[in-house]
């Protein structure tokens, strides 16, 4: 990995390195969710799913011996030197880091990007009588979801791909629309190579990456937007309907149904430190948490020393609850 | 083989594969497997190993199993299968998601050519998937990993013996094409194969292929000569040491050049390793800079020409990597630098990369805190770990082969200085039975005779296979790109 990247991720007061490694890598826990949400990078959870821990290490160390930041690693804390905001700024001005993705409402990016991409090549290829091929990805749930896709449009998915894309490349900032449609390959038009693309925009080999995930998370944003008019683009790339998974789903919604912590854990099978941890991940997810709702301040006031009201706590002091007093609808669908 | 079957043999590679004649060693081991017996193909790269197996498919009964080292290599052999339609195809390997790989495993049956790397092999759950099958032919690609006297060792090969045995496949056919005497004979050991095994060991004279050393003074000479031997305009690999090195070639001769190379290697994702592979096999990509994750199993007919711009890691890796070039049989180009700081280097490199006692056995006692090792060296101690061997055994092989590693890079050392025939020198390291070479013109050189110039106008590389490269290389408007794809 490029180790200027990381600066993105840190700043000039202490952080938790290896928090922030395991936000990267998409480890959910409810230290590394707070984690995120105190440092402002909930959304870039999942960036680098396979990031390794020695890979990362290396990166740290080259980054301090450079005088770009300062290490803690009694701590595991990382700061960034002056000289590692400036590197910080220079880096972010290059305008590749992926703000409009969010891992939470949109799914994981790899994921999406290589749907579209195999939608992209199998329907091209299709146009041209290209029969046998190599998918782009070996993924079996990619290649399924695409082909379950394309059956259900028929040919009219295949015309209705291109068409939406080419409204949408109108609608979106011209350098998106570039850097998306660039990154198209098929076996009959074999596009440009992700180094020449890097070069054109000026990004590094490992910075492009991170532009199409922003640009991606850009048609998203686009597309959902306006669903009814992007049906094509839309069930190729389905969000998920909450940040939760299905089992903090459950639990969230039985609390949003007006039950009291009693009863919950009563009709639960779980334990009550899961359900907990199920409500605080909810807490931090879902953006109109119900913290007036009966179990949570039941919670509150049975054990207001205890765990789960001192993260509660916290992340009032973040301003997570500022507008939010009044309990949403949102939650109890599963993550897809 | 009599007549009538060399006959019927053809006809059908004709039929199935549009080739007219088989390249050699292909038929005396599809004869042999078709008789029933274990095979071990010691062919040269780019004689068509896979053809193989390939070819064997519609005469076996079950399925056919290929365990390789690489992800890219399996990717690559399971597209070629799939674009010639000759079978579905399974590849299992550490990058499928957990439920993709249940999925896999639970419809295995439903799949010809199964691909899967030695470590995934050693797990019950794919062993008794596999047993049920039972397999018409088990095929162990690059076996010469199986050998500690190998450069590529790898100890997930060393229970290969063992699965062989409890998978009972019908056939094996070992697959390499870099095995010295010591080599093929750990691989007839390690894998169990039984003293009737038919081996096929072909010579690594390559005759289309010159050789050039080429001694620079240093760096920026290096790369004036990289870009006289680019301009030639043909196909051309570059290979490099590093991955940010490959990045940096290839960014230097686009600014020169603009959408000529690409760069190539692990730390791609695989939609863009898959795609600058079909950009280079369609000539739309001239120039791939690439570490050695490029190339094995990639068959490009028309590369014309290779360069090592860094040494390679070995001999071996020399050989492997030099045998992608001209694999249409006609005139290709080998250049191999050798700048004067490059002993130190490699030596360099060899003693930084070489595990001590100590690291070995601390490692053993606390793999969970392994300081001191690099991720390379993690990665081989817990494939150890896993095979099950004490620290004891590892400490002893890794010492054997830290002595070989040296051994090895003195031959190649030897070469890369040398003053008499190159081609002599490598089939004297590689064959049992070297042939005698009849140097000529177009056999090998060290700078600085001939010049380079002259070389290169004496070859007429860009005259061998007229140019047809159409570089689209370049970025195009959103719009021209839609109605172009669709």
């Amino acid at each position: 990995m490029q180790a200027t990247i990381l600066l993105v991720t840190f700043a000039d007061q202490p952080r938790r390195y290896k928090a922030i490694f395991y936000l990267l890598q998409g480890k959910q826990t409810i230290s590394n969710l707070f984690a995120g949400q105190e440092y402002d990078l909930l959304n870039q959870f999942h960036l680098y799913p396979n990031l390794k821990w020695s890979d990362y290490q290396a990166s740290l160390r080259e980054l301090a011996q450079a005088g770009l930041v300062t290490l803690d690693s009694k701590q595991a804390l990382v700061t960034l030197t002056a000289a590692g905001q400036t590197a910080r700024e220079q880096l972010l001005a290059r305008d590749f880091w992926p703000r409009a993705y969010d891992y939470w409402r949109m799914g994981a990016a790899l994921t999406q990007w290589t749907r579209l991409l195999l939608a992209v090549q199998v329907v091209s290829n299709l146009d041209h009588q290209i029969k046998h091929y190599q998918p782009l990805t070996e993924s079996i749930n990619v290649q399924g979801h695409v082909k379950r896709w394309l059956r259900r449009w028929g040919r009219q998915g295949s015309q209705g791909l291109a068409r939406e894309l080419g409204q949408a490349f109108n609608a979106l900032p011209p350098r998106t629309a570039l850097i998306i449609a660039n990154s198209f390959w098929s076996d009959y038009d074999p596009g440009v190579s992700a180094g020449s693309l890097a070069q054109a925009l000026g990004l590094t080999a490992a910075e492009l990456p991170l532009a199409q995930i922003d640009c991606l998370g850009q048609l998203l944003t686009f597309v959902h937007g306006h669903a009814a008019a992007y049906p094509v683009l839309a069930q190729l790339l389905p969000v998920p309907a909450s940040p939760l998974n299905a089992s903090a789903g459950w639990t969230y919604q039985q609390v949003l149904s007006g039950k009291s912590w009693t009863k919950l854990t009563h009709d639960s099978r779980l334990k009550a430190s899961t359900l907990k941890e199920h409500l605080l991940q909810a807490a931090i997810l879902c953006p109109d948490f119900a913290l007036t709702a009966p179990a949570i301040q039941q919670l509150l006031t049975l054990d207001p020393d205890g765990y789960f009201s001192q993260r509660i706590q916290e992340l009032t002091a973040l301003g997570q609850f500022q507008t939010t007093a009044q309990s949403s609808q949102q939650g109890g669908v599963t993550h897809d | 083989m009599t007549e009538i079957d060399l006959t019927k043999l053809q006809t059908e590679l004709q039929q199935r594969f549009g080739f007219a004649t088989f390249r050699p060693g292909q038929a005396a081991l599809l004869q042999a497997l078709l008789a029933g017996r274990d095979a071990l193909g010691i062919l040269p790269t780019g004689s068509g190993k896979s053809l193989l197996y390939q070819f064997m498919s519609p005469h076996l009964d079950g399925p056919i199993l290929v365990v390789s080292p690489l992800i890219a290599l399996m990717a690559d052999q399971a597209s070629r299968i799939r674009r010639q339609n000759l079978g579905k195809v399974a590849v299992i390997n550490s990058q499928l998601a957990p439920d993709e790989r249940q999925q896999l495993l639970r419809q295995l049956g439903d799949y010809r050519f199964i691909f899967m790397a030695p470590e995934t092999l050693q797990q019950p759950v794919v062993q008794a998937q596999l047993r049920q099958l039972g397999l018409g032919l088990l095929v162990i690609d690059e076996a010469h990993c199986i050998s500690s006297w190998g450069p590529d060792f790898r100890p997930s090969y060393l229970r290969l013996g063992q699965l062989r045995q409890q998978l009972r496949p019908r056939l094996t056919l070992a697959l390499t094409a870099t095995a010295n005497t010591r080599v093929r004979q750990d691989i007839l050991t390690n894998l169990r194969l039984s003293p009737e095994t038919f081996v096929y060991q072909a010579s690594v004279d390559r005759p289309n292929i010159y050789l050039r050393l080429q001694n620079v003074p240093d760096d920026q000479t290096k790369w004036q000569q990289t870009q006289q031997l680019v301009a030639e305009q043909v196909p051309t690999l570059i290979y490099v040491a590093t991955r940010r090195e490959a990045e940096e070639v290839a960014l230097r001769l686009n600014q020169a050049q603009p959408g000529t190379a690409a760069f190539y290697h692990a730390g791609l994702a695989t939609i863009e390793r898959n795609q600058i592979q079909q950009l280079f096999l369609k000539d739309q990509l001239r120039v791939v800079v690439a570490t050695s994750a490029f190339g094995m199993g990639i068959d490009k007919s028309n590369l014309r020409l290779v360069i090592h711009y860094q040494l390679p890691a070995n001999f071996e890796s020399y050989l492997q990597e030099i045998g992608r070039a001209g694999r249409d049989g006609l005139q290709a180009l080998a250049v191999i630098f050798v700048q004067p700081n490059d002993q130190q280097r490699l030596s360099q490199r060899l003693q930084t990369n070489q595990l001590t006692p100590g690291l070995v056995q601390r490692f053993f006692d606390q793999p969970q805190d392994p300081v001191g090792l690099n991720p390379g060296q993690q990665t081989v101690l817990q494939a150890y770990q896993q095979a099950g061997m004490p620290a004891e055994q590892v400490i002893a092989i890794l010492q054997k082969t830290a002595q070989l590693r040296w051994r090895q890079w003195e031959n190649f050392w030897a070469y890369l200085t040398s003053q008499s025939c190159l081609r002599q020198q490598l089939c004297a390291y590689f064959d049992p039975d070297p042939p005698q070479i009849q140097h000529d013109e177009l056999c090998c050189s060290e700078a600085p005779a001939p010049r380079l110039s002259a070389l290169l106008q004496q070859l007429k590389l860009a005259q061998v296979v007229p140019a047809k490269t159409a570089p689209s290389d370049q970025i195009r408007d959103p719009f021209v790109i839609l109605t172009r794809l669709f």
